[in-house]
C-alpha cells in the first residue's frame, strides 16, 4: 500500500463525507424540509427551529422553494467553503504565506490602547443596555432565547444591578498585570450574555457583531501582553486574527445577500423598500430614482466582497477602511440604520496596531 | 495558537454554512432577503374606551415599537395570537392593575408600492385576572 500522506487523507476524507451528505440530503432530508412547510409532523422539527427559529415565521411569507433553496445552499455552502479553505490553506503554505501572516508585533502600549480603547465602548453602551434591561424586565414573559440562553432566566430588576457592578468590577480587573486576560474573557461572556438578553425579544440587532468578535479575540492578545515586559514587543498573532475575523464578517455579509437573493438584491426595489422601510429626507429622495438604487446596492456588494483582499495585499488598507467608514456612515444617513460614529468601523483600529519590525536583541 | 486559530474561525463561518439566527453567532447580513415589491408591514394596538379609538405606547409595557414589531409578527405568522394576547395581559396587569381598557384592537398596516391599508386582525375584551 503507497505511503499517503495525513493531508492527503483527509483530503480524501472530506471529499467522501460531502458526496455521503449530499446524497442524504437530497434523498431524505429535502422532504422533511416540505413536510415542515406543509404543517405535517417530521423528527427535525426541533433541530429545524434551533437551527432556524425563524423558519416557522416567514413560512407564512415564502413559498416552499424559497427554502428548499435555502436548504440546498447550506449544503452547497459547506462544500464550498471546504474546498476554498483547503485550497487558500495549500495555496498559502506553498507560497510560505501562512506562517508568516501570523508573525507579527505589537506593542505593550498598544495592547493597552486597545484594552481602553474596546472597553470605553461597552462602558459607554453599558449605560443604555442598564436602562434597557431594566425596561424589558416588565415584559419578560415575551423573552424566547435560542439555544444556551434559554436555560438562563431573564434577570430581575435587583440582579441586573448586581450583574452591571460586576461587570464593572471584572473591567477592572483585566487590567492586573497577571492573569488580567481571565477577567477580561470574563468581561466578554458577561458582555455576551447582555446581549442575549436584549436580543430574546425577537429582534437582532447588528451593532456590535465585530465589537464582540475583537473584543473577545483581545483576551488572547493581553494574554500575549502579559507574558512580556512593558517596553518589549508583542508577539500579535491574535490581532492578525481580529483582522480575518473581520473580513470574514463582511465577505459573509455580502455572499449571503448573493446567495439568499441572488441578481434580485440588485434590482431598486429592494434598496426601496429598505429605504422606505427606515426613511430619512435623503433616503426618500434617492429612492425615487431606480438607477441610484441599483448603483448604491452594487457598490455595497462590491465593497464587502472586496473586504477581505486587505489581508493578501496590505497596500490596499487604506481604501478599503476609507470604504468602510463612508459605506457604515451612508447607512445612517440613509437608513438611520446603525450609529454615528459606527463600532464597525470604529473597531478598523485593530489594522493600525502593528509594528512590523521584529525587536532588536 | 493553531487550536485558537482554528476554533475562531470555525466559530466565526459556522453559523453562516448553517444559515441561523443564533446569538451571538448571528447572521450579519441585514436586508439579505429578496424584494419582489415594495412591500412595508407595521403592526399597532389601540385600546377602545368610551368609543374611542386611542393608539397604546407599547413603551408602557417596556418594548419599544421595533420589539413590538418584531413580537406581533412572530406570534401572528406562527399563529399564537391567543398566547400573545395571555402575555400582553399578564404584562399590563401587573404593571397598571388599576388601568385595564375595555377592549384592545390590533391593528395590520401594510404599504404596497405607496398605497396604505390599515386592516384590523384581532379584538381583545378586557384582560381578567
Amino acid at each position: 500500500m503507497p505511503n499517503v500522506s495525513p493531508k492527503w487523507k483527509l483530503l480524501v476524507a472530506v471529499f467522501l463525507i460531502e458526496i455521503v451528505a449530499v446524497a442524504i440530503f437530497y434523498g431524505y432530508f429535502r422532504n422533511e424540509i416540505i413536510a415542515l412547510y406543509q404543517g405535517k409532523e417530521s423528527i427535525w422539527a426541533g433541530v429545524v427551529e434551533t437551527l432556524y427559529p425563524r423558519f416557522f415565521t416567514e413560512k407564512y411569507r415564502f413559498s416552499v422553494d424559497f427554502f428548499l433553496q435555502k436548504s440546498e445552499q447550506v449544503l452547497w455552502r459547506v462544500v464550498a467553503i471546504s474546498w476554498i479553505a483547503i485550497g487558500i490553506y495549500f495555496w498559502a503554505k506553498i507560497k510560505g504565506f501562512y506562517e508568516k501572516f501570523w508573525q507579527t508585533n505589537t506593542t505593550y502600549h498598544r495592547v493597552k490602547f486597545l484594552q481602553i480603547f474596546l472597553l470605553l465602548g461597552w462602558l459607554y453602551e453599558s449605560m443604555t443596555w442598564y436602562k434597557s434591561l431594566l425596561r424589558l424586565s416588565q415584559a419578560s414573559v415575551f423573552y424566547e432565547p435560542h439555544l444556551l440562553f434559554r436555560y438562563l432566566p431573564f434577570p430581575s430588576q435587583e440582579i441586573i444591578f448586581y450583574v452591571f457592578a460586576l461587570l464593572y468590577a471584572l473591567s477592572l480587573l483585566s487590567f492586573l498585570p497577571k492573569y488580567g486576560y481571565i477577567f477580561w474573557f470574563l468581561t466578554s461572556i458577561q458582555i455576551i450574555v447582555f446581549q442575549s438578553f436584549l436580543y430574546g425579544f425577537g429582534k437582532l440587532d447588528h451593532t456590535y457583531a465585530t465589537w464582540t468578535y475583537v473584543s473577545v479575540l483581545f483576551g488572547f492578545l493581553l494574554r500575549e501582553a502579559e507574558k512580556v515586559k512593558k517596553g518589549d514587543f508583542v508577539n500579535a498573532w491574535a490581532l492578525r486574527l481580529m483582522q480575518v475575523v473581520v473580513a470574514s464578517v463582511y465577505l459573509q455579509v455580502a455572499l449571503e445577500k448573493l446567495l439568499i437573493s441572488g441578481w434580485q438584491w440588485f434590482m431598486p426595489e429592494t434598496m426601496q423598500t429598505h429605504l422606505f422601510s427606515h426613511p430619512t429626507p435623503l433616503g426618500l429622495w434617492i429612492a425615487q430614482y431606480p438607477i441610484l438604487c441599483t448603483s448604491l446596492s452594487m457598490l455595497a456588494v462590491l465593497w464587502q466582497l472586496s473586504f477581505a483582499l486587505i489581508l493578501f495585499f496590505p497596500s490596499l488598507k487604506v481604501p478599503i477602511l476609507l470604504g468602510g467608514v463612508l459605506f457604515h456612515t451612508f447607512t445612517f444617513i440613509l437608513m438611520n440604520v446603525g450609529g454615528f460614529p459606527s463600532y464597525w468601523f470604529l473597531v478598523y483600529v485593530i489594522w493600525f496596531l502593528e509594528i512590523k519590525k521584529l525587536p532588536e536583541n | 495558537m493553531k487550536k485558537v486559530i482554528f476554533i475562531t474561525l470555525l466559530l466565526v463561518w459556522l453559523p453562516f454554512l448553517l444559515l441561523t439566527d443564533i446569538f451571538p453567532f448571528l447572521r450579519f447580513g441585514m436586508f439579505a432577503e429578496p424584494v419582489h415589491s415594495v412591500r412595508q408591514e407595521f403592526f399597532e394596538i389601540y385600546t377602545l374606551e368610551n368609543g374611542k379609538l386611542r393608539k397604546f405606547n407599547t413603551y408602557l409595557w417596556g418594548i419599544d415599537e421595533g420589539v413590538f414589531h418584531y413580537l406581533v409578527r412572530k406570534y401572528y405568522y406562527q399563529n399564537r395570537m391567543n398566547e400573545f394576547w395571555e402575555k400582553i395581559c399578564l404584562t399590563h396587569r401587573k404593571l397598571y392593575p388599576d388601568n385595564l381598557p375595555q377592549t384592545w384592537q390590533l391593528y395590520q398596516i401594510t404599504l404596497l408600492n405607496g398605497t396604505k391599508e390599515k386592516k384590523r386582525i384581532a379584538t381583545y375584551a378586557e384582560c381578567k385576572p
